[in-house]
């Protein structure tokens, strides 16, 4: 109090689960997260709705893109470090996508042009059921102060030598941030509903 | 729903993720759940979309009274406890689905007095 505000790490005892269960990809300049204000007490609040920005179009484009990665290869790590008062947390993002083919070498080739140009979004379904964002570029319509890029970098492929041997990528992306990832708190079926153009319940 | 929340005609086949789906905004049977986040975030974009937006205070308060009203919980006036007893029997405490607690045995009474003893009260 007198110098700084702590917080408790109070969670309620629970079971939990390790590993990711979904990914997606997509645009930050194509959506706007929602967010409360923050709470004196608990500090910054979740995302708790996610919204198409003006301009941006389901039909052209301005989707959640899924990602089938290979089955419990998908692993979100995250590093700190400190110099002073300067405080950084480097995030990776790290999956397996099965099958080299035109599809990964055109997917990549996506990948690449938005790292270069604009970073990618990414929405992390967590195996305990959380649900985290990285790359969001506007919070409550407008442009947040720092946005973390995610890019890939450093990804490795193989074809394997024996048939029993891997077969595909395993993706990197990375990025640098002053914060932890926040959450986002609707449902699954929410993000699922924004992968497609429909608009027929 | 006593108060009236409404999206403007031109924002019905919008899509935005929140709560259980991404279901175009004319469909949407949670409405109330994206009025109180819009007025809690004062997202502009969120905002723009409603015709009618009540609120905050009189959203959370509608959202209370719907949720008590699902639970089967209604709040009536409570039941004067001197009234006397019209029936000399011992009669049950009753806890009825308007949560009014009557209690006309003096028996039942003392009970509860010995009880608060015991409890160190």
């Amino acid at each position: 109090m007198l110098c700084t505000n702590l917080k408790p790490y109070n969670r309620a005892c629970s079971p939990t689960s390790g590993g990711i269960a979904r990914l997606w990809i997509f645009d930050g300049e194509d959506f706007d997260f929602t967010q409360a204000a923050e709470d004196p007490d608990t500090g910054a609040q979740p995302y708790t709705a996610i919204a198409l920005r003006t301009g941006a179009t389901a039909a052209a484009g301005a989707l959640m893109f899924p990602i089938k990665f290979g089955a419990k290869t998908a692993e979100y790590t995250f590093t700190h470090s400190r110099n002073g008062c300067s405080v950084k947390y480097e995030h990776k993002l790290e999956f397996l996508l099965p099958d080299l083919s035109q599809l990964i070498t055109t997917w990549n080739q996506a990948v690449d042009a938005a790292s270069c140009c604009c970073g990618v979004g990414l929405m992390i379904q967590l195996n305990s059921g959380k649900i985290l964002v990285a790359g969001e570029k506007y919070v409550n319509s407008d442009a947040i102060t720092i946005p973390l890029q995610m890019e890939q970098n450093g990804s490795t492929g193989t074809s394997g030598k024996l048939m029993e041997d891997v077969n595909g990528e395993t993706v990197i992306m990375l990025g640098d941030h002053v914060r932890k990832l926040y959450e986002y708190t609707g449902t699954v079926q929410s993000i699922i509903d924004l992968e497609t153009d429909q608009t027929t319940p | 729903m006593a108060i009236e929340i409404s999206i403007k005609p031109k924002f019905k086949s919008i899509k935005v993720a929140f709560g259980k789906s991404a279901k175009p905004l004319g469909v949407r049977d949670d409405l109330l759940e994206l009025a109180i986040i819009a007025r809690s975030s004062n997202n502009q974009t969120l905002l723009n979309y409603f015709d009618k937006l009540p609120s905050l205070d009189e959203l959370k308060r509608e959202k209370l009274e719907s949720s008590l009203s699902q639970s089967g919980v209604s709040f009536k006036k409570p039941v004067d406890i001197k009234q006397k007893p019209t029936d000399t029997t011992e009669s049950k405490a009753e806890v009825s689905d308007s949560t009014v607690i009557r209690d006309e045995s003096t028996n039942t009474k003392n009970k509860s007095k010995n009880k608060n003893k015991q409890s160190g009260e």
